[in-house]
């Protein structure tokens, strides 16, 4: 996925990405950033759910992302295996097809004991694991994770970080975050974006080693390190 | 994609089944066997099912909109994923109407066929209501949507029906009176329908794409009032009842002396009819009162006098048709000057009557007590007077001049 000369800003806003032009890395990519830098915004835009004023984005076909927003809604009266199989069929599988992948995508979030409960029953961490399996259920080969632990308590957020990484690493992941804690061993590039610019791209030990020596904390003082006051 | 009986729509179909059912109950079957007056007979529940189905579909898209759902990106276009939210929907208001129609046509002892053009334009009219419903539940939210498409839809059906500009009750599609076997619907009425299903599809196509472009909303609104505007330009001359003459060609014809030529659904009553000419016509022979030789139920065939039939008419009624044939309809000149001969057109009528052989039991328990002293007192003259008598009053009748004359 690239994006080539974006720009692009909410009405009667000031432009959040002017002339972007970036390559996402293939494996598990986290984007860090503060909040209102454009993380969400770069990945609703990959997604196809914003239109860029100017510019391309090249990517896969609608059916070969999967995104999950930052708030995962429970659809009215739907069951979680239904709202899970209505996504796969959205994204363009077979009604069977998708009713069977519900199945798979449920069982890999580790929630198939709730497949049958409606999904607007369901906590919020459960809920984003609902996004997660909507997310991954036609299988596509670029997966967009926006903050999917916000909110969450650390329990849930471990827990969620824990079936990312239990993922088959076989597609590109972008996955937007704000909290630097949430970057585990599981991803391969780390990118920070600050005020619609790319701040820093490379390893987690290429980014950890901005952090001054003997620091308590060394993910927190990298990340300060790249925007400064605004963390 | 979802399982059917998920949608909410399925647990209120029986309700709908059963209005479907008992609407036609309500309703005496006197009416012809005609299968088009069946059919759209059975179309009139579309006043009651498209504001259900389109509120239905509000609930839809609501609930799509309320998860965010709708305005995410998904590998299927808009139209696929409104027709797989609202399909339930169609399947379930077309089956009641289909069952309705189904119900009048047996109610009148037809096959339960209905006519396949009426069916189709109700059936897409019903599509078009749903559209329009999912289209406001994207907008609104889903209380709103659901009480506002309610509400509007309904009075969209049953308002323009109470007032007393005849073309607007013709926009909604709820014709209320369609047909005698005499007449069918009205092509400018179809037209009218396709014009406001395939505009109102259209612009609730354009606001499926999104509401984020100003200019997709105004060319969807001006689409779908030009679609309104050129509608109401085809049906403004029609009357109250959208309908036009049938097509002679329909008629079936007898072969004898004197031809009847009868609608299909009166083909049956034919020898009977015949029967019937053919006494009344020695009864005027008797008076030298000619009878037209070609009797058609049809205005629009040329060279034959014009005769009606129902399927209540009893024999009596048939008589007062031929005999109301050999009098001039009443002249244009009666609605601006006084129409004095309007006086012995009721006396006119049963001396012809009479002479056809209707006794004067029934010629008391009809007409007025003066008019059947007058008709006693006509009876006793030589039968040349009272046929001098007749075709003066004939020609009376024709015009506002001249006075009519109460005695031979």
């Amino acid at each position: 996925m690239q994006f080539e000369n974006l720009s692009f800003g909410y009405r009667g806003k000031p432009a959040i990405f002017k002339q972007f032009s970036w390559a996402v890395p293939a494996g598990r990519t986290v984007l860090l950033g503060p909040n209102g830098t454009g993380k969400s915004t770069l990945l609703n835009l990959a997604a196809g759910v914003l239109k860029p004023k100017a510019g391309t984005i090249q990517a896969n076909a609608k059916r070969d992302v999967g995104w999950m927003p930052q708030n995962v809604l429970a659809i009215n009266r739907l069951t979680v295996h239904e709202q899970v199989a209505y996504a796969g069929w959205l994204k363009g599988l077979s009604q069977a097809a998708a009713w069977e992948q519900a199945q798979v995508a449920l069982a890999a979030v580790d929630l198939t004991e709730r497949a049958d409960d409606l999904s607007k029953n369901l906590s919020g961490g459960q809920l984003r694991r609902v996004g997660l399996a909507q997310t991954i259920i036609h299988q596509p080969s670029i997966i967009l994770l926006d903050e999917p632990t916000v909110g969450l308590d650390p329990t849930q957020r471990q827990r969620f970080r824990t079936i990312l990484a239990s993922l088959p690493n076989n597609h590109t992941m972008l996955v937007s975050t704000h909290q630097v804690d949430d970057l585990a061993e599981l991803f391969d590039t780390v990118v920070v974006l600050y005020q619609g610019q790319i701040r820093f791209q490379g390893s987690i030990e290429e980014f950890l080693a901005h952090a001054p020596n003997a620091s308590p904390r060394p993910a927190e003082a990298a990340y300060a390190y790249f925007i400064g006051g605004d963390h | 994609m979802l399982r059917w009986f998920r949608w909410p729509s399925f647990w209120l179909w029986p309700l709908m089944l059963c209005l479907s059912l008992l609407h036609p109950i309500n309703w005496q079957a006197v009416n012809d066997a005609y299968r088009l007056e069946a059919t759209v007979r059975g179309m009139r529940m579309l006043m009651i099912i498209a504001p259900i189905c389109a509120a239905w579909a509000a609930w839809e898209a609501a609930r799509l909109r309320k998860a965010k759902w709708w305005h995410s990106a998904h590998a299927r276009p808009p139209w696929a994923i409104v027709l797989n939210a609202t399909g339930p929907i169609w399947w379930f208001g077309a089956s009641c109407l289909v069952i309705n129609a189904i119900v009048q046509l047996v109610l009148v002892d037809l096959a339960p066929i209905p006519t396949p053009l009426v069916l189709l334009t109700g059936l897409a009219t019903l599509a078009m209501h749903i559209g329009i419903g999912f289209s406001f539940g994207l907008w609104l939210p889903a209380i709103s949507a659901v009480a506002g498409v309610l509400l509007l839809d309904y009075l969209w059906m049953v308002f323009p029906n109470s007032l007393s500009t005849p073309w607007i009750r013709h926009l909604t599609g709820y014709s209320i009176g369609c047909c005698a076997t005499e007449y069918t619907l009205a092509p400018a009425f179809l037209q009218a329908q396709w014009l406001l299903v395939v505009s109102g599809l259209l612009a609730c196509w354009l606001v499926w794409q999104g509401f984020d472009a100003v200019w997709r909303v105004g060319l969807a609104l001006l689409i779908g009032l030009s679609g309104i505007g050129l509608a109401a330009q085809r049906v403004q001359s029609l009357d109250y009842d959208p309908i036009a003459e049938r097509n002679p060609s329909a008629l079936i014809c007898s072969n004898a002396a004197i031809q009847l030529c009868v609608w299909p659904e009166h083909a049956q009553r034919l020898p009977a009819l015949q029967e019937l000419a053919n006494e009344t016509k020695q009864g005027w022979q008797q008076v030298n009162i000619g009878f037209p030789t070609v009797w058609s139920e049809s205005p629009l065939q040329p060279e034959s006098s014009y005769f009606v039939v129902r399927k209540q008419s009893s024999d009596l009624d048939i008589v007062r048709n031929f005999a109301y044939a050999m009098l001039p309809a009443t002249p244009t000149c009666s609605q601006q000057q006084p129409y004095p001969a309007y006086a012995v057109q009721a006396l006119s009528l049963w001396w012809l009557l009479r002479q056809a052989g209707v006794p004067q039991a029934v010629a008391q328990s009809q007409l007025s007590a003066s008019d059947f002293q007058l008709l006693q007192q006509l009876e006793q003259q030589p039968r040349e007077q009272q046929l001098a008598w007749f075709e003066y009053n004939r020609q009376a009748l024709a015009g506002c001049d001249l006075a009519p004359r109460f005695e031979a």
